[in-house]
């Protein structure tokens, strides 16, 4: 079904509308704020406003000449790229607001609201983050509420485009958790040796995913352990977390990553692994690895990267393999202090037994067929 | 690609050309605090938000100058590596994943001297010339 163009923008006239409305609402909160800050100056230290309203926001158009499946980033999106669509920006276009509150000193709150391209084919906005923090002491911090899992190294702020350097994070990694938040409660930890910084949080908690047919596949008891230890310009990332889940026998999946950042100034990299363990209905344990590389440099304003990634099935399941490698050149342009351009060529390589990670593949098509896509993306926050 | 590559050194040259070489910037705090020094590792976490704290424990809390500032963009740049830019999508990522907010703006060299004189929790960093007796200078950059 051929979606009409109207929609799309539409979609964009809402995010421009919404950029605009939250910019004079920000504004007019500023003012508002300004003589607070100037009383507290005088009298002790100058504090954070009470309440903070930001955004962010992703304006995307991309393109395949494939026309056997979907491309898309992950399986929650009902129609991509490619058969159904030759442009779309439905991949990666997105608005997010966020309210940010300084309750008292060590209390604070956070409520964030995104539309983005979900399972039922709309831009419907959801509550992706809604928790309270209270700081004990600056290094130990207790969250209740709808809290970001940060499952993979950029997982947490894979949806503020600004904050990352790629037009979107490898599909091959990132498609491998549907569960990117967990309702309940976290603990982190940080300690200080001398220039490292270690921080450790403990999660528990529990979510429901809605999938593209309208099933609602429920996850209870996550429990995760997510490490970072940061040295200079150094991140190193590692993850664990398993849950309970309806639609498997047994109901249990299990997530490992780990990740490595570097990013000194000028040259950066980072490389992540992950491992996903899930069991399928006939309660065959089905493990899948799969990695990404990304390097670049950094000139004045422009930022040109290279992304390789990998995904593979550790097992042979009876039906048709999810495998594929991709190679991807883009460049970062910070065109202003709050708004970034991307432009990024993906060579999709999906095994010579394989779709990839293609979408609602129409029956007949050759596997191992390769092909590129291009996009464009304008991230800004405000 | 080739057709951004001059425009790209062009912008490069005009950043260069705007940090004038000779504008030291010094990190300073009150001198009822009882910190010795400070490396520039430790300014850099503080004022990244990924330590609130002294390294004797005592709460900090970092300053910033207005974003018009050319000592903000010379601190971070010496202290992190970072632009302008990559700071602001650092604050991008930490806003938005409920990590922290960036250091309040807190004017130019001579207010930021003058909270920071009076206030043993905070930090700041101001032009080499504006230094007197009121703060105390935790590290010097070139």
């Amino acid at each position: 079904m051929q979606m009409p163009n109207s929609r799309r923008y539409n979609s964009i006239q809402i995010a421009l509308c919404a950029l605009l409305c939250a910019n004079a609402l920000h504004a007019k909160a500023a003012q508002g704020d300004t003589p607070d800050l100037m009383n507290n100056s005088s009298i002790s230290i100058p504090t954070q406003p009470m309440f903070a309203l930001n955004g962010f926001g992703t304006i995307e158009e991309a393109h395949t000449s494939e026309n056997y499946g979907d491309y898309v980033f992950d399986n929650l999106q009902p129609k991509g790229i490619g058969r159904n669509r030759s442009w779309s920006g439905d991949i990666d276009s997105r608005i997010g607001l966020q309210l940010t509150s300084h309750l008292t000193s060590t209390l604070s709150g956070v409520l964030q609201v995104i539309s983005e391209y979900r399972w039922n084919n709309t831009y419907t906005p959801f509550v992706s983050w809604a928790n309270l923090q209270y700081a004990v002491t600056p290094d130990f911090s207790v969250r209740i509420g709808r809290i970001a899992m940060p499952s993979f190294m950029a997982s947490d702020s894979r949806k503020i485009g600004f904050s990352n350097i790629t037009a979107r994070p490898p599909v091959e990694v990132y498609s491998l958790l549907a569960l990117k938040t967990s309702d309940g409660v976290d603990t982190t930890y940080r300690m200080h040796f001398n220039d490292t910084t270690d921080s450790t949080t403990l999660l528990y908690g529990k979510s429901t995913v809605t999938n593209t047919s309208g099933v609602n596949i429920h996850s209870t008891d996550i429990r995760g352990i997510f490490n970072s230890l940061e040295f200079g310009a150094t991140t190193l990332h590692a993850a664990y977390q398993e849950r309970n889940v309806d639609n498997q026998h047994p109901a249990l999946g299990k997530f490992f990553s780990a990740g490595i950042n570097y990013d000194p100034g000028t040259w950066f990299a980072s490389a992540e692994w992950v491992k996903v363990i899930n069991f399928n209905g006939k309660g065959l344990k089905v493990p899948r690895v799969a990695w990404d590389i990304n390097a670049g440099r950094r000139f004045g304003d422009f930022a040109p990267y290279v992304t390789i990634a990998a995904l593979q099935p550790n097992v042979n399941t009876g039906s048709t393999p999810i495998a594929q490698r991709s190679y991807a050149v883009g460049v970062r342009w910070d065109l202003m202090r709050n708004i970034d351009v991307k432009a990024q060529l993906d060579h999709v390589q999906p095994r010579s037994d394989s779709y990839g990670t293609l979408l609602n593949v129409k029956k007949g098509s050759p596997t191992g067929s390769q092909f590129n896509v291009v996009s464009v993306v304008v991230d800004f926050i405000f | 690609m080739r057709t951004f590559y001059p425009a790209s050194l062009a912008l490069t040259c005009l950043m260069l050309c705007a940090f004038p070489a000779q504008a030291e910037v010094v990190v300073i705090v009150s001198t009822k605090n009882s910190t010795k020094s400070l490396s520039i590792e430790q300014v850099a976490d503080i004022f990244l938000g990924k330590n609130a704290s002294f390294p004797k424990g005592t709460r900090a809390t970092p300053l910033d100058q207005n974003e018009t500032s050319a000592a903000r963009d010379k601190f971070y740049l010496q202290v992190s590596g970072k632009t302008s830019s990559q700071m602001k999508a650092h604050w991008a990522k930490m806003l938005f994943t409920g990590r922290g907010q960036p250091p309040v703006e807190s004017g130019d060299s001579s207010e930021i001297k003058r909270l920071v004189a009076n206030n043993p929790e905070l930090v700041g960093y101001i032009d080499k010339k504006d230094i007197d007796d009121s703060v105390k200078p935790m590290l010097f950059l070139p």
